[in-house]
């Protein structure tokens, strides 16, 4: 009798700690197909093939005037799926710029996004899905010359973690992690550059997309 | 028995069930970014040519500012004394841009009509760099620029540099026999900011051409001149 009263026990105990585990909702993203580099010389974008992790690596190429062109420009396609309200948070993790105000800044590199569109079953609610300014344009579109080439939305606004999107439930059903591409919504990270008279030399930066759980946002 | 089973295996069946839809309540995805910027620089004129003291000469396929300065030709027209003028004088401005430090290099080549010791020679003609400027937008105008000191000035402003001879001497780095060989006659710091090429502005100055009509043999000459920016 003790020990069916203990197995009883356990088996409740079990069941609360599985029930609550299944109510923690999915955040999941990844990439949405083929990036693309426009206006780039000797440069390229490589996607990790597998959808299921946002894995890009860009060169921008030549940014000194060599590079006849008056921008380069990147459009990565990324996934993002959720049980609940999602956001997601963008922060440049580490860079490697010129010390030089004339050489290449994190300010020099335009970010925005843009066509946030729903993949098969991705839910659709009342409630739209927010990009916050100044990410949500296209930079090729909003470059100011101040000269220098200078894009309201860039990469220096992004030293700390910062909620660049927001919205409802993106996924229409459970988040299966090894079915990715559907089952929620898609949108173009865009990033620009202008070729300049930089100071010569190379930079590097990376930039971390985190999608968690966001402010309650009712479908 | 039975019902102590029968739970065992409720419990395994939720605990398969939490297994199939994996927990995952946060993720990161990483776009790594990287350039390149190479030392530049260019050349281009600074404005149109101008002529003045001239009889007959002209200037053909002239350009404004950043326009390519190849396929200028300045025709200096008539230098025997019926060009009653002191000087027939070209004025050839220039725009350079560079992102690094820059020397200018210039060289007068394929001199004709050079075999008659009394017919015009390339120490006839008068050459000279002035006006330097950073004024325009988007320029370094903290760099400094320095001209090789002997090749600055105007030539048609120089007395002759030689009186004690009856034709008109430039001094020896003024005129096109100092560039029979190409020469360095200016470098200097970064030009440009960090601003895009499609600006129209930049390191601007001009360069001067002079020859003094004289009792020449009569002929004609033609020369090539080659300007050249580089790094140093």
């Amino acid at each position: 009798m003790g020990r069916l009263r203990k197995m009883r026990a356990l088996a409740a105990l079990a069941a609360l700690a599985s029930a609550a585990a299944l109510a923690q909702p999915v955040f999941d993203i990844g990439t949405g197909g083929n990036a693309t580099i426009t206006g780039t010389l000797n440069g390229s974008v490589t996607v990790n093939p597998s959808q299921r992790v946002l894995q890009v690596a860009v060169d921008f190429g030549e940014l000194s005037p060599v590079n006849r062109n008056p921008m380069v420009r990147v459009s990565i396609p990324v996934t993002v799926r959720s049980e609940a309200a999602y956001q997601v948070v963008a922060q440049v993790a580490s860079s490697g710029m010129s010390a030089s105000p004339d050489g290449m800044q994190l300010s020099d590199v335009g970010i925005g996004i843009i066509n946030v569109r729903p993949l098969s079953a991705g839910q659709i609610c009342t409630t739209p899905h927010t990009v916050y300014p100044p990410f949500n344009a296209d930079p090729a579109l909003t470059a100011l010359q101040t000269p220098r080439v200078a894009y309201p939305g860039n990469l220096s606004l992004l030293a700390n973690p910062r909620v660049v999107m927001t919205g409802p439930t993106l996924s229409s059903r459970r988040v299966n992690l090894n079915n990715p591409g559907a089952n929620g919504w898609s949108f173009d990270l865009v990033l620009t550059v202008a070729p300049q008279f930089f100071v010569p030399g190379s930079s590097t930066a990376t930039l971390v997309l985190t999608i968690s759980q966001g402010p309650n946002t009712p479908c | 028995m039975t019902r102590a089973g029968a739970y065992g295996l409720w419990v395994v069946g939720w605990v398969a069930a939490g297994s199939a839809f994996a927990q995952q309540t946060t993720d990161s995805g990483t776009i790594t970014l990287q350039a390149t910027v190479s030392g530049y620089v260019d050349i281009a004129s600074g404005g149109p040519a101008t002529l003045t003291g001239a009889s007959g000469g002209a200037i053909t396929g002239n350009t404004t500012k950043g326009g390519l300065l190849t396929g200028v030709t300045i025709n200096l027209g008539d230098v025997s004394p019926l060009n009653a003028n002191a000087f027939v004088r070209t004025t050839v401005p220039l725009r350079l841009r560079s992102n690094i430090g820059y020397s200018l290099t210039i060289s007068a080549t394929d001199f004709t009509n050079a075999a008659d010791p009394l017919a015009i020679q390339p120490g006839d003609v008068g050459f000279g760099i002035d006006n330097l400027s950073r004024a325009d937008n988007g320029v370094n105008a903290a760099g400094v620029d320095t001209p090789v000191a002997a090749c600055v000035g105007d030539p048609s402003l120089d007395p002759d540099a030689d009186p004690a001879t009856a034709r008109w001497d430039f001094r020896p780095q003024k005129s096109l026999a100092y560039l029979v060989t190409p020469r360095k006659v200016l470098g200097g710091d970064r030009i440009m900011r960090a601003v895009p090429p499609s600006l129209i502005g930049g390191l601007t100055l001009n360069t001067f051409f002079a020859v003094k009509p004289q009792f020449f043999s009569p002929g004609s000459f033609t020369t090539q001149v080659t300007f050249t920016v580089s790094t140093p």
